[in-house]
C-alpha cells in the first residue's frame, strides 16, 4: 500500500515497485486492494463527469484554483498521515496554523525581514508540536487529549498575540511574502512558455508535491519510515526490538506541526494578511482527507499518495457541488457520506470484501 | 531424583550458568535461589505450574528484570543483564510468548525491525536475501517474505519470530511457550525448528506447559515449583514423576485422574531405560 505513492507521484519510479513486488502478490492485486486506488478512480470519474456536464469546471483557471485550494490541506495531511500511522491523532493543526500566521505576521508588522518572520512563525509552530510530542511520547498521555488541549491553547495564544486584530501592514518585505504565497509555475504567455491548456499551478501545490515525494520516499526507503509503521502495528514489539519508539513518536508530532506551519506561511503570503482565525476547523478536514486516502486511525497504515489524493478528492467534491449550483449547505452531507464510503471500501482487502459481501447478499451460495 | 547434569556437562561447553538467583516483587518472592545450567547444542525445558517463576526467570535472562541476588555466568564470565539491549549484545535472544511481531509489516521488515540494513536507504534486496537464507537454514515453510505477517499462520509466525532472534547470531535462545496456541501440525513444525536451532550448536531454553512437546524436544527438563528448583529430569522420565515434581505431591489431581481412568500403562508407566 505504501508503494502506491511512488507509482503515482513519479512515473519514472513505477519500475521499482514492479520489481520489488514481482515475487508474490502481483502488483495489480496489491493496487486493487488499496483504498487510495479506488479513491483515485472515484476522483477521475468525478472530474470527467463534471468536465462534461459543467463547462466552467473544466477550465484551466478552475484547475489552478482547485489545486491551490487543496494544497494546504494536502500539506497538513502529510503530517497527519505520519501521526496517524503511529496510531495517534493531531487535532491541533488548525490552531497551530492560526498561531504561526499571527507570530509571523507580528514580526512582519514590526518590519523584521521576511525570513526572520517566517522562522519565528515556524519556531512557534514546531514548539507546539514539541509540546504535543513530549506529552504523548514521553509522558504517555492519549494524543487525542493532548492535541485537543493544544487546539485550545494555540488558538487562544493567536487571539492574545494579535490583540484580536487582523494583521496586514507588513512593512518593507510585504511584496516578498506575497510573492512566495502567490507564485505560480509554469506561467503562460506572455510571461512564460506554457501553452494555453496548461494550468498555472500555485507554489502551494508544488510545495505539497515536493513534500509528498519526500514523505513517500521516507516511508519506503528509510528505517525511520519503517519504524513509524512498526509503532502503529505493534508498539510493544517495536520497543522490544530496540526501535526508539518515544523519540520517533515525538518527531511525528513535530513533523505534523511543521507541515501546519508550512501551510500557514503559504496562506499568509497568499492572503497578504494574518488573522487569528486562520485554519479554524481545518483539523477535521485534514483528518477526513487522510482517512479518505486510506490511513487507518488504529495506526499502522497510510500512504503519502493517499494523503494527496484524499485532500484532492475533498476539494473536488466541494468545488463540483459549487459549480453544479448545489446549495453549499449540502457540502457537509456529501463530504461526510464520502468519508464513510471511502473507509467502507478500504476495509480489510479494499473493495473486495465489500464486493464479496454484496455478492453474498444478492446471490446466496445455494443459488450459485 | 536423578541428576543428568553430569552427563551433558561433558558433551558441550557451558553457555549459561545461574547460581542462587532470587527475585521478589514487593512482598512476593517470585524466585528463590534458582540454579540453572545450559550447554551449547542443548534444549533445556523449563516447566512448572502457573506462578512457578518460569516467566520471571526468562525475563531476568532477557534483561527485562534484574535479579535481587545471585550470579549469572554467560560463556565463562559473570554478567549483569540490566536491559534488553545488554542481553542481545551478549548473544541472548528471546522469543516472547506474544511473539512481538508487527502484523502490518511483511516478514522481511519484521525480521530486520530495529536493525535494518542501511537505515538511510533501506537495502531491501540484501535484507530479503538474508531473510530467505535464514528461513532456508531453518527449512521454514513461508510462502512469501513480502506478505504482511497478518496473513501467516501461527506456526509460521513462530518461525518468523525465531528466525528474527537468530539474525544477531545469538549463543542462547529463550523461547517462551513456543507451541502454545498452535495446532498439531504447526506444533510439530515448530518442534522441528527448535531441533534445527539446537543442531546449529545453539543453547535453547524453552518454557512450556505441554509435557508432550517438552518430552519430544528437550534434552533436559528443569522443574520449577513456587520459585524454587524442584528437580532435573530426563525426557524419558515418567509423567508421574514430572507431574509430582511440578505439583509437589505424588497424590495430585493429575495422578488421581490417571488412576481413575485406569490408564496407567499409557499415562504414567513408561519404563525407564
Amino acid at each position: 500500500m505504501q508503494h502506491d505513492l511512488v507509482k503515482a507521484a513519479d512515473p519514472g519510479h513505477a519500475a521499482i515497485s514492479d520489481v520489488a513486488e514481482n515475487k508474490e502478490q502481483t502488483f495489480a492485486a496489491r493496487v486493487f486492494a488499496s483504498q487510495p486506488f479506488w479513491v483515485t478512480i472515484a476522483l477521475i470519474a468525478l472530474v470527467v463527469i463534471m468536465a462534461i456536464n459543467e463547462p466552467s469546471f473544466g477550465t484551466v483557471e478552475n484547475a489552478a484554483n482547485v489545486t491551490r485550494n487543496f494544497a494546504p490541506i494536502g500539506i497538513m495531511a502529510m503530517g497527519m498521515t505520519v501521526v496517524i500511522i503511529t496510531g495517534g491523532i493531531d487535532l491541533s493543526v488548525g490552531s497551530v496554523m492560526g498561531l504561526v500566521a499571527i507570530v509571523a505576521g507580528l514580526f512582519l508588522t514590526w518590519h523584521y525581514p521576511w525570513y526572520l518572520a517566517f522562522a519565528m512563525g515556524m519556531i512557534a509552530g514546531i514548539a507546539c508540536g514539541a509540546v504535543n510530542g513530549f506529552f504523548v511520547a514521553y509522558v504517555g498521555m492519549p494524543s487525542f487529549v493532548v492535541t485537543l488541549g493544544m487546539l485550545s491553547i494555540a488558538r487562544s495564544l493567536a487571539v492574545v498575540f494579535s490583540a484580536n486584530q487582523m494583521l496586514y501592514q507588513f512593512g518593507p518585505d510585504a511584496p516578498i511574502v506575497r510573492a512566495i504565497g502567490q507564485a505560480k509555475w509554469p506561467l503562460r504567455a506572455p510571461a512564460g512558455w506554457a501553452p494555453q491548456w496548461m494550468p498555472e499551478l500555485s507554489s502551494h501545490f508544488w510545495v505539497m508535491v515536493g513534500l509528498a515525494l519526500i514523505v513517500g520516499y521516507v516511508f519506503n526507503s528509510k528505517a525511520w519510515g519503517r519504524h513509524l509503521f512498526a509503532i502503529g502495528g505493534n508498539e510493544q514489539a517495536a520497543r522490544l526490538t530496540g526501535v526508539p519508539v518515544d523519540w520517533i513518536k515525538f518527531q511525528a508530532y513535530v513533523f505534523s506541526a511543521f507541515t501546519a506551519s508550512l501551510a500557514s506561511l503559504l496562506l499568509l503570503g497568499y492572503n497578504g494578511s494574518a488573522i487569528n482565525a486562520m485554519g479554524q476547523g481545518y483539523e477535521l478536514r485534514v483528518i477526513a482527507a487522510t482517512v479518505i486516502g486510506g490511513a487507518n486511525l488504529m495506526g499502522g497504515a497510510g500512504t503519502a499518495f493517499g494523503a494527496f489524493i484524499g485532500s484532492a478528492f475533498l476539494e473536488v467534491i466541494r468545488n463540483a457541488l459549487l459549480m453544479a449550483g448545489i446549495d453549499s449547505n449540502w457540502q457537509g452531507a456529501f463530504v461526510g457520506a464520502f468519508i464513510i464510503l471511502a473507509v467502507l471500501l478500504g476495509m480489510q482487502t479494499g473493495g473486495k470484501a465489500i464486493v464479496a459481501a454484496i455478492l453474498e447478499r444478492l446471490l446466496p451460495k445455494k443459488h450459485r | 531424583m536423578t541428576d543428568p547434569v553430569s552427563q551433558s556437562n561433558s558433551r558441550n561447553g557451558l553457555v549459561l550458568s545461574l547460581r542462587g538467583i532470587s527475585k521478589s516483587f514487593g512482598a512476593v518472592s517470585a524466585l528463590t535461589k534458582i540454579d540453572l545450567d545450559v550447554h551449547a547444542g542443548e534444549v533445556v525445558a523449563l516447566v512448572g505450574d502457573n506462578g512457578a517463576g518460569k516467566s520471571t526467570l526468562v525475563k531476568i535472562l532477557a534483561g527485562v528484570h534484574l535479579p535481587d541476588s545471585g550470579t549469572i555466568t554467560f560463556c565463562g564470565e559473570i554478567v549483569v543483564l540490566d536491559d534488553p539491549a545488554a542481553s542481545l549484545r551478549l548473544g541472548i535472544a528471546t522469543v516472547f510468548q506474544d511473539l512481538a511481531l508487527c502484523e502490518n509489516l511483511d516478514v522481511v521488515a519484521n525480521i530486520f525491525l530495529g536493525r535494518e540494513l542501511d537505515p538511510w536507504r533501506l537495502d531491501e534486496v540484501a535484507m530479503e536475501i538474508r531473510a530467505w537464507t535464514l528461513l532456508n537454514e531453518l527449512s521454514a515453510r513461508i510462502p512469501s517474505v513480502r506478505e504482511p505477517v497478518a496473513s501467516l499462520s501461527g506456526g509460521q509466525r513462530q518461525t518468523v519470530a525465531i528466525a528474527r532472534s537468530l539474525l544477531l547470531e545469538p549463543k542462547l535462545i529463550l523461547l517462551d511457550e513456543p507451541t502454545a496456541a498452535l495446532g498439531v501440525a504447526q506444533t510439530a513444525e515448530v518442534l522441528d525448528l527448535i531441533e534445527r536451532v539446537r543442531d546449529r550448536g545453539l543453547a535453547v531454553v524453552m518454557i512450556s506447559h505441554n509435557m508432550e512437546d517438552v518430552r519430544a524436544v528437550a534434552d533436559r527438563i528443569v522443574v520449577l515449583r513456587l520459585g524454587r528448583n524442584n528437580g532435573i529430569f530426563h525426557p524419558d522420565a515418567s509423567n508421574q514423576e514430572l507431574v509430582s515434581a511440578i505439583t509437589g505431591a505424588s497424590n495430585n489431581a493429575v495422578s488421581r485422574r490417571a488412576e481413575r481412568r485406569q490408564g496407567s500403562r499409557e499415562h504414567s508407566g513408561e519404563p525407564r531405560p
